[in-house]
């Protein structure tokens, strides 16, 4: 479970309408829209987390992933 | 008993109810159940479908849900490995009470209703067990609406964080708000307004992909526990 990919913006593809509103309001430029019309992590290590594209689709094709730990634990 | 069904009987034994049920009357239960393999996001059988039997989760993580008729997704629990699961339609025959869904990868052995029921006639003390299984999942649903009633989103949320730590069963590999959201029957944004409030008042903190728990006994106090 420590893989990257999974600690990435998770984009359900079925439900991404290709608006690129994520695209656009991401601020380290980790999406990108593909020719397929979906959006998609195509940097995923610049990702920080910030959860805007999460709060800014319109539809709630995107979730991030947490993992929940105890303080001492990490 | 088939060489197969020897892992039930080990799972059989780790479910605190069957605690003290002799092993011949487990292996009775085990006879003709069935190993199943579902994998992340496969529904494993459908609320209001006929009785899909008694189950009990082997490996992996399940969601027990249920949906309004807008499709709004309320999760009444979540079921960990050594967990049984849908004992009620398994006991009366009728339909499915809720749906349940694989969140990871799962493996799950189903035991038919007819046998359960057979087990439970021959059996006094495993029908206790089961009674005291299910009473404790009534006082469970019974604090469930408690909450859902009486307690805020914040209280509520702090309650699932300390229960998501204390209890390695019900540990989610990953969460997401929209997953919380429909487990405490409220909005991904106000779960996001409530995660702030957390981190406000120190229980919480952000490092990347982890919500920490910084501060395990204030979390208590914000879940009024
Ligand atoms: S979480 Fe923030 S940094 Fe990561 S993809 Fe979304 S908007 Fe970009
Ligand atoms: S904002 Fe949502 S719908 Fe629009 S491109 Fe991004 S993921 Fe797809």
């Amino acid at each position: 479970m420590n893989d990257m990919t999974i600690w990435t913006p998770q984009i359900d593809d079925e439900v991404c309408t290709g608006c690129g509103d994520c695209v656009d309001a991401c601020p380290t430029d980790v999406l990108e829209l593909f020719t397929t019309n979906v959006a998609a992590v195509a940097d995923p290590e610049a990702c920080n987390y910030c959860g805007i594209c999460e709060s800014i689709c319109p539809v709630e094709a995107i979730s991030l992933p947490y993992q929940i730990v105890l303080g001492s634990d990490i | 008993m088939s060489e197969d069904s020897i892992p039930l009987l080990k799972l059989l034994q780790r479910i605190p109810s069957f605690f003290h049920i002799s092993e011949i009357h487990l292996k009775r239960l085990a006879e003709g159940a069935i190993c199943r393999s579902f994998s992340a996001g496969q529904i494993i059988f459908l609320e209001g479908e006929g009785s899909a039997g008694l189950w009990g989760l082997e490996k992996g993580h399940v969601k027990l849900y249920k949906l309004s008729p807008e499709g709004q997704e309320y999760i009444l629990r979540f079921v960990g490995p050594g967990e049984a699961f849908n004992e009620l339609a398994a006991l009366d025959n009728a339909p499915n009470a809720a749906s349940a869904m694989a969140v990871t990868d799962v493996e799950a052995w189903v035991i038919s209703g007819e046998v359960f029921n057979r087990a439970l006639q021959e059996d006094h003390e495993l029908s206790l067990a089961v009674i005291q299984g299910l009473v404790g999942r009534m006082r469970a649903l019974t604090v469930q609406v408690e909450d859902l009633a009486l307690r805020t989103v914040t209280a509520r949320l702090a309650r699932f964080l300390v229960e998501q730590i204390e209890d390695p069963a019900l540990a989610h590999p990953a969460v997401t708000r929209a997953l919380i959201a429909n487990y405490l029957a409220t909005t991904p944004e106000s779960i996001s307004r409530s995660l702030r409030a957390l981190e406000i008042a120190g229980a919480i903190s952000f490092n990347r992909h982890r919500i920490v728990i910084t501060d395990l006994e204030v979390l208590r106090q914000q879940a009024q526990l």
